[in-house]
Order: C-alpha cells, then structure tokens, then sequence
C-alpha cells in the first residue's frame, strides 16, 4: 500500500512502484517452497527454470498481469506476458517488475528492457544495465528484437576475443 | 239495327276504305260508283213466301241481331254483275274477265254466304276495313290486268311466258279474321257456265295461274336468298298481276361446273387391283426379295415370263400424277428372265424368303406380310399381270428426280453465273509485296517458304528462318536400358555419441542472461 501511496503522492514513478511489487511478488514465490531455513530468493535461484516460471506466472496471474512464458535465445533470457492488460504506457512499470523480481535472485542489478510489443504480448529481455541501454537504443531505432539478441551475443564475443 | 242502317255503315266504311286505298296508293276498281253495294244487292233480293215464313223452321236460325229473320243468301250469277264489268270481260280472255267480273261485282261484298254471317252484320269496323282492303287488292289485280291504257304504273304489258316469273305473295295485312281469298278456281265454279267462249284472235293463255300463289292474309313463305345452284325455275306461268310483274330475266340454268374428266391410260388401269391394304406407297426400299429354293425349283418348270424374279431397286418405284400418267406410255411387256438366286448368294445376306407383289404398272410394290387373310404368299399362283417387268431405261428416274416428289422438284438453274467463269480472275493470289505477311488465302508451309529461293529484288518479303530442329525425338522403343550388378549386402556401422546435459537453475541462466553483452565470466 505504501509504495502505492508514494506513487500516487509523485514521490517515486511507475518503475520504482513495479520494483516494490516485483520484490514482494518474489517474496510470496519463494514462501511457496515450503523451507523455512532458506531466503525466498535462494529458494528461487536453485530452483528449476519451469518451477520459477510456474510460481512467478502464478504470482503475477493473481496480480491480473497475464500469462508468464520464458524465452531462452542463446543466452538471452526474455519473458512473455501474452497477453498484457498493459498498453505500452506501461512499459515502465513492467520493466520495474521484473527488475525487483529478479534483482533479489541475481544478487545484483538487473535491468529490464521491452524490446517487442506484438498483439496483445509484451516480450521483455533481462540483462546488464549496460547492456540493456543499447539494447534498449536499438529498439529505439526500431531494431527487431531478434536482432538485437544477436547484437549483443556478439558484442560479448567481440570483447573476449582479443 | 235494319237493313239500310247497316248498308249506311258499310258505305260509310267503304269511304273509308277507299280514302285508306287512296293513301296507300290503291286505285279501287269501283271508284267513281258509289252506290254500286246499294244496286248490285238490293234489287236482287226477292224473298219467297216460304222464305218469310217463321224464321226458326225455315232459315234455321239466320236471324238478325234485331231478331228480324234474315233472308237465305242468294249467290249473283254472272248477269248481276254491272254493266261496266260485263263489257270489260266480252273483250278480254277468259281468265282475265273472271278476274275482272270479280273485281267489277263489288268484291267488298261478295253475297255467296247468308248475310248475316258477315263480318260487316256486326259492324266491326276493323273487320270490314280488313276485308275491303283485301277485297279491293284483289279488284286492283284484276282491273290492272284487263286494263291496256297505261295507267300510273306504266304500260300492261304481258310478258313473254318465258320470262314470267312467279309473282311475289302480296300480304294484305288485316288485324281481324282473315277473310276468304279470291280465288280463279272460285270464280271459274261461279261463272262457269256464263263465262263468254274465248275469244279466237285472243291470246293462248298460257295456263290458268291462281291470282294469289298465297293467302294474302297468310304471312308470305320465305323465299331465300338466290343461289348460284339453284334449281332452274319452274315453267312459266302467266301471273294476272303485270303492276307487280316485272319482265324479268329468267336466270341462267344451272350449269354444273365443267369438270375435266382425265382418265387414266389403258396402263395405269390395274387389270386386277390390288387389296388396299397390301399396296403400300412408294416410298419405303424396296428389298431384293426372291421366292425360297424350293419356290425357286418350281419357278424353273413354270413359264419364265409369268412369273419371275423381278429385282426391284428403289429406282423402280414411282410415283406419277395425273399429268405424267397422261403423257407416259405403258411400259413393255417383255420380261427379263427369271433370276434365280443361288443358295450361296441367299447365304450372303440377301433375303430370299419373302416374294414382293408389284402392283401391275405403276411399280408400286407390296409385301406379302401385309397379306390380308393371312395367308403367305406364293409366287408360283402369282398370275401372269401381277409379275412385272422392271421399267424401261428411259422410264426409270434418276436419283436425283427421285429425292423429292415430283410436285416439289424444281428446274435446275443453268443460268446462275458461275464464278468460275470469270475471265481475267486469276486463280492464285499472289504473296503481298510488302513482305510482312503472307497470304491468308492458302496457309503455307514455314519450312517449304524457307526453302523458297531468295529474291533479288530490295522489297522481297523477309524470308522465314528455318526451324530450330535441336530437339530431339525418340521412340518410346528405343530407351536403352542398362542392367547393373547387384550391390552387395553391407551392414552400416553407426557412430553413436551423448554428453548429458546439466542440469541449471534458474539462478544459473539469470547469470548467463546478465553476463550477455559482456564478456564470459569463466575466461
């Protein structure tokens, strides 16, 4: 409720208040484990990948935010709301729900880019702050998303070559 | 009512009557002798003592409407007819005086009836105008008749008898009882034995003829309209009636329409006609038909020229009319010996198995299944007419005649022009010069216009190239084909390797997406 008064006050914007709930919504995936020893976020990092995807899709069906599909392009990871109640105004908000989501998984800063909005699905590619920016200005450009997976595959090839 | 009340009645209705004749265009033969009813009756009539005596004995009844007795009607003789009358009919033929003596005597009254019983003892008018009026036409008829000066009408001239014609009915129309006719055959019984002899010098009358063909009270008989084929008219006969006579011309008599009657040559008359019903026209095929083998074996004994084998063709079958069957000629007589047909020739398809009757001139020809008793037919009773010989060459028609009947031929027209006939047309059409397109006439060849020599001059059409003849073409039957050996039976042998995969979390592909775009964390 907080962060949702702080938004409507103007304090934080509408990624800040998807941060809030992509931690929480964490928080209650991981209590579904059953083990109270272990974090919620340690419970999610050693799980499978279909295990997360069913307990976070079931999370964000429940907060009215779609069906959850996760998408591996190399090693890319991309997640597919299909469908989105959201229209692209929204865009921010959904990158800030993932990024809380996932952030508390990584143990580090995650960043979340919308690189293809398709119908009524929103797919979302998860990266490196530094990665996601030119990703995200090559979607910009209105580069496909398939592209712009390929384009960062090979920017890291190209920084470990020499 | 007395006596000379109702003779003032009656002269009172004559006036009428003659005033009614007058306006109508009658002339009454009385005119100008008023009082003639008055003198021609009274004098006449002499009662007897018996006569006077009580009316209930001897005038059984006859008793006027005053209850005085009436007297018994006297008939007048000849003698009580006036003077003027007498003298008409001493001068005129019999016929025509009695007419006349009819008209002079007062024909208002005749007094041959007890008086009485008159219409005019009642004194209806209508009855009275009625009877005057008929009356007068009939004195009218008479007096037209004896009277030669020509009078408003025209001149009375007696037609010739050939030209009389019966007269007309005349209708006096009357709207109470009819009265009795005037008729010739009753003045004749009247005046028979004081009618004057005939004079010599006169006319032969021509017959005695009734003055009225009808009762003039009698509507007129319908006389219908003339007709062309009407019966030629009666004889003659003389009308005392020549104001209404008319010399008319006696119409032609009947003629029956003239009817060329053609009749048939000697040949077309069958000597033996043929059953309706087994003589067919001409124009089914007729079948080669020939008497069986053992018909055939008789035929052989029998006379050759009586019955034969006769090979009728469809040539033979004709159909004349009545034209041609004038101007023909019977054909000959002679016959073509008997063709008798071979088993092997009957084997062949030909029937054999039926004879064809041949109607005796005309080639009309019928088959014997048509027979009407039933019975089949044997040529061998076929008598000596019924065989027939095939026509002459010159009789046969040809094919062509024989297409369409002869009512629907038409003359073949030798005069059309033909094209053919066109001087200065040539035939071939000569190749265009400008050599973009060759002749549409006649399609030709693109190899033999390949093939055609190239012409010297710069406006020779372009000259086809020949036919690209790269493809080549081979028979189905020519395929080569090769045998190979049989490859031996080698098992393969299959590389087969598996890594397993490990197993990541999810923690570990997070890693591997946040490392994308950066270099591998494990270099």
């Amino acid at each position: 409720m907080a962060p949702l008064l702080a938004f409507l006050s103007g304090e934080v914007d509408a990624r800040q208040l998807g941060r809030q709930l992509g931690a929480s919504v964490t928080a209650r995936a991981g209590a579904r484990f059953k083990d109270p020893g272990m974090l919620p976020q340690d419970l999610l990092r050693g799980a499978s990948l279909e295990g997360v995807v069913e307990l976070l899709g079931g999370e964000l069906a429940l907060l009215g935010l779609g069906n959850l599909r996760v998408e591996r392009w190399g090693r890319a990871l991309l997640f597919v709301l299909d469908p989105c109640p959201l229209d692209k105004r929204a865009d921010g908000f959904l990158c800030g729900l993932f990024e809380g989501a996932l952030t508390g998984v990584a143990g580090r800063e995650v960043a979340v880019v919308v690189v293809d909005r398709t119908g009524a699905g929103v797919r979302l590619l998860v990266g490196s702050v530094g990665a996601m920016a030119r990703a995200e200005a090559l979607v910009n450009r209105g580069v496909f998303f398939t592209e712009v997976v390929t384009a960062l595959h090979e920017e890291g090839e190209a920084v470990s070559a020499p | 009512m007395t006596r000379d009340e109702r003779i003032s009645v009656l002269e009172g209705l004559l006036e009428k009557v003659r005033q009614s004749a007058r306006d109508r265009g009658l002339a009454l033969p009385s005119d100008g002798s008023h009082g003639l009813l008055r003198v021609t009756a009274s004098p006449r009539l002499e009662l007897s003592d018996e006569e006077t005596a009580a009316p209930s004995e001897k005038h059984a009844g006859l008793v006027d409407s005053n209850g005085a007795p009436q007297s018994k009607p006297k008939l007048l003789s000849f003698e009580d007819a006036p003077s003027e009358a007498r003298t008409a009919v001493s001068s005129v033929p019999a016929h025509v005086a009695i007419a006349a003596a009819a008209a002079a005597r007062g024909g208002l009254v005749r007094f041959d009836g007890a008086f009485a019983e008159e219409p005019t003892s009642v004194g209806d008018p209508d009855q009275i105008e009625a009877l005057a009026l008929a009356d007068a036409h009939a004195a009218e008829q008479g007096r037209d008749s004896v009277d030669e000066a020509p009078d408003a009408d025209g001149p009375i001239t007696l037609p010739p008898a050939a030209s009389v014609r019966a007269p007309e009915p005349v209708l006096v129309r009357t709207s109470a009882r009819p009265s009795a006719p005037l008729a010739l055959a009753d003045l004749e019984e009247e005046f028979g034995d004081s009618l004057p002899p005939q004079p010599t010098d006169a006319p032969a009358a021509p017959g005695p003829a009734p003055l009225y063909p009808t009762s003039p009270i009698a509507p007129p008989a319908y006389v219908g309209p003339p007709m062309s084929d009407r019966s030629p008219p009666m004889p003659p006969a003389y009308v005392a009636s020549p104001a209404s006579t008319r010399p008319a011309v006696a119409p032609p008599a009947y003629v029956p329409p003239s009817t060329t009657l053609i009749e048939p040559p000697p040949f077309a008359e069958p000597s033996r006609r043929d059953p309706p019903s087994t003589t067919r026209s001409g124009t089914e095929p007729p079948a080669a038909i020939a008497p069986p083998p053992r018909v055939a074996d008789a035929l052989q004994e029998a006379e050759p020229a009586s019955t034969g084998y006769v090979d009728v063709s469809e040539l033979d079958v004709i159909e004349l009319d009545e034209a041609e069957l004038i101007q023909s000629t019977p054909p000959e007589t002679s016959l073509e010996p008997l063709r008798i047909p071979s088993p092997q020739q009957s084997e062949e398809g030909e029937v054999f198995d039926r004879p064809t009757r041949l109607s005796d001139a005309t080639g009309i020809y019928g088959d014997a299944e048509a027979d009407e008793d039933g019975e089949p037919f044997d040529p061998v009773t076929l008598p000596p007419s019924r065989a027939l010989a095939p026509l002459a060459e010159g009789q046969r028609p040809t094919s062509e005649d024989e297409d369409v009947p002869a009512s629907e031929r038409k003359p073949r027209d030798v005069a059309r022009p033909l094209d053919d006939a066109l001087p200065d047309v040539d035939d071939e059409e000569l190749a265009p010069e400008s050599g973009e397109a060759l002749s549409q006439r006649y399609p030709t060849n693109g190899r033999e216009a390949a093939r055609a020599p190239l012409s010297d001059s710069p406006d020779a059409p372009t000259p086809i190239p020949p036919p690209d003849d790269t493809a080549e073409v081979r028979a189905l039957g020519s395929v080569d084909v090769v045998d190979r050996p049989m490859v031996p039976a080698l098992d393969p042998i299959l590389m087969t390797s598996a890594r397993a995969r490990p197993a990541r979390t999810f923690g570990e592909l997070l890693d591997d997406a946040l490392s994308l775009g950066a270099p591998p964390p494990s270099l």
